[in-house]
């Protein structure tokens, strides 16, 4: 009985972290259904295993750590690298009023566009950055959940924006051409 | 080295951007950037553009979970979906409830408030106090016993020095004395 109530209790809380960041990941709603799925029935299954104060950082866990397997069994994996632009100058210069035509800053980014780009982001700093700006997760709960040190939480989040703005102004110079 | 320089200044200032529009940075790097970008056309169009993506980011709604997926994760755990038994209800509350640590230690505040309240605000018992006509009375009373107590011993005392004393005692003492006198030492 006492389960049951926990279980309902971890269910209703935070069904729809589980499955928002698992569509992030999975990139499909089919596949994001399935890991939800799973991640309840582990849930259930471990009920009495896992400290209840815990459970939000224990399920968060398991969601991401199933998302890698099925990515990973599929080679669904993006690996592709994230260069830091060294040029600065350019960058600055890039966002000029003469030369960016597809400046963001007058434009309304729309739901399914800011998806899309997230969508492009290298898994790397897509989960930490999806946990922490959409899901409201601390820097300390997402070291924890992801199993990296907090300096690189902080990092990769701070990479995936610088990413998500490029991302976002390739598509409006794309849109524009 | 003065290009490498100034790259790594404007990369200090763009990584203070972001963390600025994405409501990570302190109220002097906020007040910073702003006024930099008030004499930087440069910076200000950099820092609307990071404002606008952040605002989009934040402003994504979540996905509600199917109602199917729920169901199927009650059958495959063979648990009913929906019992309302008192038990399920309370028990489903007080996890609720007692599931945020704030709660427990607020209900026990709460306790131990209304306890302290209760012993200091409860009415002192009643002093009762007497009119001087009873003081009066009560001291006649135990003047009276006293009396009464007094008169029984000076009685026994009597009874004690007259009867017990002299005429049981004494008496027999004496015509000891004298029998003792008479036939052993003949006088």
């Amino acid at each position: 009985m006492i389960s049951t109530a926990k279980f309902d209790f971890l269910v209703n809380h935070y069904k729809k972290k589980i499955f928002n960041y698992a569509i992030y990941m999975m990139k499909n709603q089919m596949d994001a259904e399935d890991v939800t799925q799973e991640v309840l029935i582990r849930t259930w299954q471990n009920i009495n295993n896992f400290n209840f104060y815990a459970a939000k950082g224990w399920m968060m866990r398991t969601t991401h750590n199933l998302c890698i397997d099925f990515l990973r069994r599929n080679n669904k994996m993006n690996y592709n690298e994230i260069h830091i632009e060294e040029d600065y100058h350019e960058e600055i210069a890039d966002t000029g009023i003469e030369s960016n035509p597809g400046k963001l800053a007058d434009k309304i980014i729309t739901d399914d566009e800011i998806k899309a780009a997230i969508d492009r982001l290298p898994e790397r700093i897509k989960s930490p950055f999806v946990l922490y700006e959409l899901q409201e997760f601390k820097y300390k709960e997402i070291s924890k959940i992801l199993d990296i040190p907090l300096n690189t939480v902080k990092v990769n989040i701070l990479r995936a924006r610088k990413q998500l703005q490029k991302e976002l102004k390739k598509y409006a110079n794309e849109k524009i051409k | 080295m003065q290009m490498r320089k100034s790259n790594r200044l404007d990369q200090n200032l763009i990584d203070n951007i972001i963390r600025v529009v994405y409501g990570d940075a302190g109220i002097f790097d906020w007040i910073y950037i702003h006024l930099k970008s008030a004499f930087d056309k440069e910076i200000k169009t950099l820092l609307m553009d990071y404002k606008n993506t952040a605002k989009a980011v934040h402003h994504l709604k979540q996905q509600d979970v199917p109602d199917y997926i729920i169901k199927n994760v009650n059958k495959r755990i063979d648990a009913t979906s929906v019992r309302k038994s008192i038990f399920t209800v309370i028990s489903h509350e007080l996890i609720s409830l007692f599931g945020k640590r704030a709660i427990p230690a607020t209900v026990i505040g709460f306790i131990i408030a209304f306890v302290i309240s209760f012993l200091l605000l409860r009415e002192p018992e009643p002093i009762y106090k007497y009119s001087e006509i009873e003081i009066e009375i009560a001291e006649q009373q135990l003047k009276h016993s006293l009396a009464i107590v007094g008169k029984a011993f000076q009685t026994a005392e009597k009874n004690f020095n007259e009867e017990i004393l002299n005429n049981q005692i004494n008496k027999n003492f004496n015509r000891g004395f004298y029998l003792v006198n008479n036939i052993l030492i003949g006088g």
